[in-house]
């Protein structure tokens, strides 16, 4: 049964494949389509189906989360625009995550460190790092831009690298020392992923202001390290009882 | 009927609640100038960045002002283009968001037909304003536009022609540039040329023959060889290392001898010539019954004047807060579209191409 006194509904279009989730905090249904360039055109008609199929309407949604970024800036656009129109049209809270603390959630139950990625257009990805640190999950506070054959450049241990590849570049990153590459299903970006760490977020009351939220835009320089971006400090957790020790 | 509009389609974000496509209870604006001011021109992506933080407030305070509720509206009404791209989907997707959670109609609306409208509002305290006579003639002239329309009837447009390169705005942006006026370049060349005088320095004009096509590039150019041989060279400071995503503006340096007002008011006189002379034309070719300016151009002095003496009909053109980019003109247009059966569904898409008529009347 869907509880619908704690029902959340993820929203992510930071990349070419477009997600939604709707999640009570132990109940998920998720919607994930190739939307392409046309994320205006499909994302209110597939929320509105996801919505039919489990019997819900719009204004028993209780909470929004969005991705921040980094990914498309016209995508983040369009996401971060329904996010806060349901918010403010609802009447409920906005909850913002990093669209690469949510690729590298799953991959907290391994304990190596992280490396999450998405494309940043002209064969180049974004990424950042995660370490295990005392226990606590640490996302660095740079986001870099590198070419996506330079993602396991300078790695010191087994890494587990999270996003999605192209076929023929995932092949070549498989063979390289110090890379974990799991299956594509496990690099997909997940709206569930997004929906459940901003689940978590709202739950512990932290929730954003609609006039100042917005995506984080990583540029693309001819240098092969943009500028960095600070961000403000995150922490995932390792999901309990699902650990592979 | 109550229509909130949006309007993110250039560098304003707007929201704006209007009944009945004439009365204003509220039209709420917030100008980007101070953004784009110190890069000499818009720059698209910052644009589309302040409207993704700066359009619910401005929705909300639209709706406090109109002094109604939500429940009150009867249609959200949004520009679908033409625009920039990154930027009109803000406002499109917001409110095809907001159309969905309250359930009510979503009215698309072209942004040029919204300027057009803006002549048929009434602002809040204002005294009644007369609805235009048909058919007329309209010149929509802005920063991204400058289009000849005639319109029989309301939805009944025929374009009669447009620029083929830069917009008259555009043409006074780049004016403004070349001679360190600053932007936006309307009104910076029209203070300058005060103090100036046309006629000192010829600046062509394109007629293009019979057409009622306009064509700026070339007036520009024709500035560009003028002020060259009053530039200075200048040492820039190329130390930093850190590449701009967005670079800035940087004025060009000239010999105190560059005459920036007779410049100015030459280069001002020869868009606003070839626009009156055009529009005049085409008023009385298609005995028009008035003579309608829309858009951020049509604030200029010169341009309104010298229209109004040449030609015998009413000149009408809306009150600034109105020729500028705004909500209120596309909640205006909204109703007359929606009295003829025009809404959209979920999957409305942006149209930074969009163009107002797709059909350019024989000339009869
Ligand atoms: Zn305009």
């Amino acid at each position: 049964m869907v509880d619908v006194d704690r029902l959340l509904l993820a929203i992510d279009t930071s990349t070419e494949q477009a997600g939604l989730a709707l999640y009570d905090g132990a109940w998920l249904s998720e919607l994930s389509w190739s939307a392409g360039r046309s994320q205006t055109a499909s994302l209110l008609g597939q929320l509105d189906h996801l919505l039919r199929v489990n019997r819900v309407t719009a204004r028993q949604l209780k909470a929004i989360a969005v991705t921040l970024g980094p990914g498309s800036f016209n995508g983040l656009r369009v996401g971060m625009s329904v996010g806060k129109g349901l918010s403010y049209g609802l009447g409920i809270p906005l909850v913002g995550i990093v669209t690469l603390d949510a690729l590298a959630y799953p991959h907290t139950v391994r304990r190596h460190p992280i490396r999450a990625f998405v494309p940043a257009g002209r064969g180049r990805v974004v990424y950042a790092d995660y370490h295990l640190r005392s226990g606590q999950w640490v996302r660095e506070s740079v986001l870099r831009t590198v070419r996506g054959d330079q993602l396991a450049d300078g790695l010191t241990e087994t890494t587990v690298l999270a996003g999605m590849l192209g076929a023929e570049l995932a092949e070549r990153l498989k063979g390289q020392p110090k890379v974990l590459l799991p299956p594509p299903s496990w690099r997909l970006l997940r709206p569930g992923w997004v929906a459940e760490l901003a689940f978590q977020r709202w739950q512990s009351g932290a929730v954003d202001r609609l006039e100042t939220l917005e995506p984080i835009y990583v540029h693309l320089g001819t240098t092969e390290v943009v500028a960095p971006v600070e961000l403000p400090e995150s922490r995932t957790r390792a999901v309990s009882g699902y650990d592979e020790r | 009927m109550i229509i909130l509009g949006i309007e993110t389609s250039c560098d304003e974000t707007s929201a704006a609640v209007v009944r009945d496509g004439r009365w204003v209870l509220s039209n709420v604006i917030r100008s980007q100038v101070d953004l784009h001011e110190r890069y000499g021109g818009i720059v698209p992506e910052l644009a589309s960045r302040r409207h993704v933080t700066t359009i619910i407030p401005t929705i909300d305070l639209a709706i406090e002002q109109a002094g109604i509720s939500p429940s009150a509206l009867d249609a959200i009404a949004v520009t679908e283009g033409p625009g920039l791209a990154g930027s009109l989907l803000v406002g499109v997707n917001v409110a095809k968001t907001l159309a969905y959670v309250w359930e009510k109609p979503l009215i698309p609306v072209n942004h040029l037909e919204g300027h057009v409208y803006a002549n048929w509002l009434t602002l809040p305290g204002e005294p009644e304003v007369e609805p235009p006579t048909f058919p007329l003639v309209c010149l929509v002239v802005s920063g991204g536009h400058t289009e000849l329309v005639l319109m029989r009837d309301h939805g009944d447009y025929g374009l009669l022609g447009r620029t083929l390169d830069d917009a008259a705005g555009e043409a006074f942006d780049k004016g403004a540039r070349l001679l360190g006026l600053g932007f936006p370049g309307g009104p910076a060349i029209q203070r300058a040329a005060e103090q100036g005088r046309p006629g000192r320095f010829a600046l062509p004009r394109a007629w293009l023959g019979e057409s009622y096509d306009f064509s700026f590039s070339g007036l520009k150019t024709a500035l560009l060889r003028l002020v060259e041989q009053y530039r200075r060279p200048v040492q820039r400071n190329r130390r930093s290392t850190a590449r701009k995503p967005f670079p800035e503006y940087e004025p060009p340096v000239y010999a105190p001898t560059l005459p920036v007002a007779d410049l100015a008011a030459e280069y001002q006189e020869a868009i606003v010539e070839v626009l009156v002379e055009k529009t005049a034309r085409a008023a009385r070719d298609f005995r028009a019954a008035m003579v309608l300016l829309a858009g951020g151009v049509a604030a200029n002095a010169l341009l309104r004047r010298r229209l109004q003496e040449a030609v015998p009909i009413p000149v009408r053109y809306p009150p600034p807060i109105l020729c500028t980019d705004n909500a209120a003109m596309i909640a205006g247009a909204a109703y007359y579209l929606y009295q003829r059966g025009v809404t959209a569904g979920l999957e409305l898409d942006v149209q930074a191409q969009l163009p107002l008529v797709t059909r350019t009347l024989i000339r009869t």
